[in-house]
């Protein structure tokens, strides 16, 4: 298992490494702050937040992410340019976590994210959500203008959407695209809009990884957050538990980075997380090949 | 069920397609085709509402239809008992460009007989004017998933009542957290939280 036909690629962002090989990398948990419904923020347009609100959160989110020995990343959340602003201003100063800028799609608002993050000299260790196989040859270049380091690549459209073998194709059209840019690392997010579809985003995952080498990964939460009978079929106490479980099968079947929903999850999440990547690293215990010594492995015991 | 209907219902392509080119070529009523295809689309909205299909299926139904269209329209365009039902402009509006929402919308709107004229993602006011006047249609659904799009909607109804067309053209809106609160926002008429809800919205307003 996890035997891929190309060499494994590892992406340095900041402090944290991600990809490589199920057992000897662990997995990096992506968590989004600052969207619309979180309750840290007081005025989306003008991204007014609850500073001491949000120190806690980060602060929680750090501590278990240094438990664990799972590399986190912040998705940053904005609806609109001087929300993104305000926003990275204060993540570049109060965390070394990397910071992934993510304006759902909105040129400017990533712009203004973009160019904060380069102001302050963070940009090494920011991360673009996303680029997809919409966004335009000009649009991709003002992107790489800002000293852009790293990508995240939606392979992911509404042809692509009952396909794995579509996904990878446009993983493949955007790698090519956006490598000629000067963004020198990709990362490549497979789409999950439902629970079918978390089945075709990791069997894309493998695809990219056997083919490319990138490191690859989805936003798993998204199949629970869509699962409309869930709580009216079987209770909120059934909530949790998929949302968990949406993120370990997708660290089982080899992802090197999931999103996981908001920050507030990283508790149940990281451990868990954790947990499986202590699993799949005694998969390689026989073969004499052992993490290194950040790999949760020597963490949570 | 007929055949067609099922074979829609069970989002079997290949079968759909296949029915679909026999029936034409024996020289079926293409109404009584589109019929048999929209009682299939029914089916498939009905299952998703009960949870028994999920996102992705619903996409894959409109895709299919979309597809059966295309062989279908060259035969419903030579008849000429074509029913009569309402023309709606409808689009994702400036600042977004999210399409699935929008694009099952069309799709469920299409097979339930309405003209719709599809404008895409990233539609500024001024689009959605040009393509009312040009049509006449009555009503202009718009999309937008992000919550940003709740002040460009309402900036496209002000515009539309600045260019004189609000009176005779109904407003309709769905997508992401989009409900009452932001019909009375924005100033539309209505929100749809779903693709057929976008249907019944379409019969209220549009005819």
């Amino acid at each position: 298992m996890y035997d891929y036909d190309v060499e494994q690629k590892t992406v340095r962002v900041g402090s944290i490494s991600i990809g490589g090989r199920p057992g000897l990398a662990p997995t990096t948990l992506i968590g989004s702050v600052f969207f619309s419904k979180d309750r840290l923020v007081l005025d989306p347009k003008t991204g007014e937040f609850d500073k001491k609100g949000a120190e806690v959160a980060i602060g929680r989110l750090e501590e278990v992410s240094e438990k664990t020995g799972i590399p986190s990343v912040l998705d940053v959340v904005a609806e609109t340019p001087e929300a993104m602003v305000s926003y990275v201003r204060f993540l570049g100063d109060s965390t070394g976590m990397p910071l992934m800028i993510d304006g759902s799609g909105a040129m400017e608002v990533n712009l203004a994210g973009l160019k904060t993050a380069e102001e302050m000299g963070i940009i090494d260790r920011v991360i673009l959500n996303s680029i997809g196989p919409e966004d335009e040859a000009d649009i991709i270049s003002r992107y790489a203008e800002t000293g852009l380091k790293t990508a995240l690549l939606l392979a992911f459209n509404s042809a692509a959407m009952a396909s794995s073998s579509k996904r990878f194709e446009i993983a493949e059209s955007l790698i090519n695209r956006v490598s000629k840019t000067g963004i020198e690392n990709l990362m490549i997010d497979t789409g999950v809009v439902d629970l079918l579809t978390l089945g075709l985003a990791c069997k894309a995952i493998e695809l990219v990884k056997h083919r490319t080498g990138w490191p690859a990964g989805c936003g798993a939460h998204n199949a629970v957050n869509m699962w409309s009978g869930l709580v009216p079929k079987f209770g909120k106490e059934a909530k949790r538990p998929a949302q968990v479980g949406s993120a370990l099968m997708t660290v089982a079947l080899g992802a090197d980075f999931i999103l996981y929903g908001p920050i507030r999850h990283a508790p149940v999440v990281f451990p868990s997380v954790a947990m499986v990547d202590v699993a799949l690293s005694g998969m390689l215990l026989e073969d004499g090949i052992r993490p290194d010594r950040s790999h949760p492995r020597f963490k949570i015991g | 069920m007929t055949e067609l209907t099922t074979a829609m219902a069970d989002l079997e392509d290949k079968d759909v397609m296949r029915l679909l080119d026999t029936k034409l070529s024996e020289g079926m009523d293409p109404f009584q085709v589109l019929q048999e295809l929209k009682d299939g689309m029914d089916v498939v909205g009905d299952r998703f509402s009960k949870g028994e299909y999920f996102l992705v299926e619903l996409v894959m139904s409109a895709d299919i239809f979309k597809r059966a269209m295309d062989l279908l329209e060259p035969a419903l365009l030579k008849s000429q008992t074509k029913e009569e039902k309402g023309k709606i402009v409808i689009g994702t509006v400036k600042g977004d460009i999210h399409y699935i929402g929008k694009n099952l919308v069309v799709a469920f709107l299409k097979s339930n007989g309405y003209d719709v004229y599809d404008l895409g993602e990233d539609v500024p006011p001024e689009r959605f004017i040009e393509k009312l006047k040009e049509t006449g249609a009555p009503l202009l659904a718009l999309s937008g998933l992000i919550t940003t799009t709740h002040d460009v909607m309402k900036q496209t109804i002000e515009d539309l009542e600045e260019a004189g067309l609000r009176e005779r053209v109904k407003v309709i809106i769905g997508g992401g957290d989009i409900d009452q609160s932001i019909v009375e926002y924005t100033g539309a008429d209505a929100y749809g939280s779903d693709a057929m809800s976008a249907v019944d919205l379409a019969r209220r307003f549009a005819g």
